[in-house]
């Protein structure tokens, strides 16, 4: 990766959906070489997604629901994780190290929702023990200054780069 | 409770298609919803105005840009805490991400990304150095997070 993928990178984290020509006058570039390093970086596995970000408030949720979940000892995490990851709206599932062992984050309706979200973890395998807490946060997927952070961290290590093009192209 | 958007089958197809891809060009959401490109900028921008659709953000394995660690972060607070202070200055002065109120197990939660331990802790210290935290408990991701966000309902309430 060199100076430009990253800054390529640092205003696809501000917005995604910014069209190559708006990206390649950022940048200072052509949108050729624009594209062909979006499609570069699609294949190396660097840009894994693009998402729409949506105001779930506006579609009726009112907070995402954190749940901290502990699995029975010499229990297979994995498991557990799998099926989680099949729940509808699953925004998050993921193996954690600390007080808990798998973190899950789905938004929510009402307080229904919320016993229905719950009902459905425990069904889980080698759950043992759901702790709930609730976000206020609207944002799906992610609150925006996610984007900001790391568009921020994208534009830092370009700047450590060398500001020598790469020979290859 | 904040009122609803009208949303109709057409739209939330459109929402669900920028949801696996929000770069999806305008002739091929046409395509896949049956109308014209026209409609569908129409309706793209319509979603924008009413602050349903607010951006698009970029998904990638943040280890190649150095950040090894991820971790959620749950906050304790005291009775003095101020919160909304506390949301303000994480929002500001620091990389916490979607630090967000919280209501239950912790008052408040957010996410950080970090190049090594001891960035970790730096960051989980200033948090507990703030006045009114009482308790930060951290978890630690292990390995990438599992996501279904293309199955979001999205006309919860309409289905009751």
């Amino acid at each position: 990766m060199d100076k430009l993928d990253y800054l390529i990178l640092s205003e696809l984290y501000k917005d995604a959906s910014l069209s190559f020509v708006d990206i390649a006058d950022k940048v200072g570039t052509t949108p050729y070489t624009v594209r062909r390093r979006f499609e570069k970086l699609k294949k190396e596995g660097i840009i894994s997604k693009t998402v729409v970000s949506i105001d779930l408030s506006k579609l009726g949720y009112q907070g995402k629901a954190f749940l901290m979940i502990t699995v029975a000892s010499n229990s297979d995490k994995t498991q557990t994780i799998k099926y989680l990851k099949h729940l509808k709206n699953t925004l998050f599932a993921i193996e954690s190290i600390g007080p808990c062992d798998v973190l899950y984050i789905a938004p929510v309706t009402d307080m229904k929702s919320v016993l229905n979200l719950v009902k459905e973890v425990k069904k889980a395998p080698n759950v043992e023990r759901v702790e709930f807490t609730c976000m206020s946060e609207v944002d799906f997927p992610i609150c925006e200054n996610f984007g900001k952070v790391l568009s921020a961290k994208c534009l830092a290590l370009a700047n450590s780069c060398p500001t020598k093009p790469s020979s290859s192209e | 409770m904040k009122p609803l958007v009208d949303i109709d089958e057409i739209d939330a197809k459109i929402l669900q298609l920028l949801i696996v891809d929000a770069r999806t060009s305008l002739k091929d959401l046409a395509k896949k919803c049956g109308i014209s490109s026209v409609s569908v900028l129409n309706r793209v921008k319509r979603l924008k105005k009413l602050g349903v659709i607010t951006g698009a953000t970029l998904f990638a394995p943040i280890e190649k840009f150095g950040l090894e660690i991820a971790a959620s972060i749950g906050i304790e607070l005291g009775p003095e805490a101020n919160i909304d202070e506390l949301l303000k200055f994480f929002r500001e002065e620091t990389d916490l991400m979607e630090p967000s109120v919280s209501v239950g197990k912790f008052d408040l939660t957010a996410f950080v990304c970090a190049e090594k331990i001891a960035s970790l802790n730096e960051e989980v210290e200033t948090i507990r150095k703030q006045p009114g935290v009482r308790k930060v408990i951290v978890n630690v991701w292990a390995g990438r997070p599992n996501t279904n966000i293309e199955d979001l309902d999205l006309t919860p309430l309409k289905d009751e």
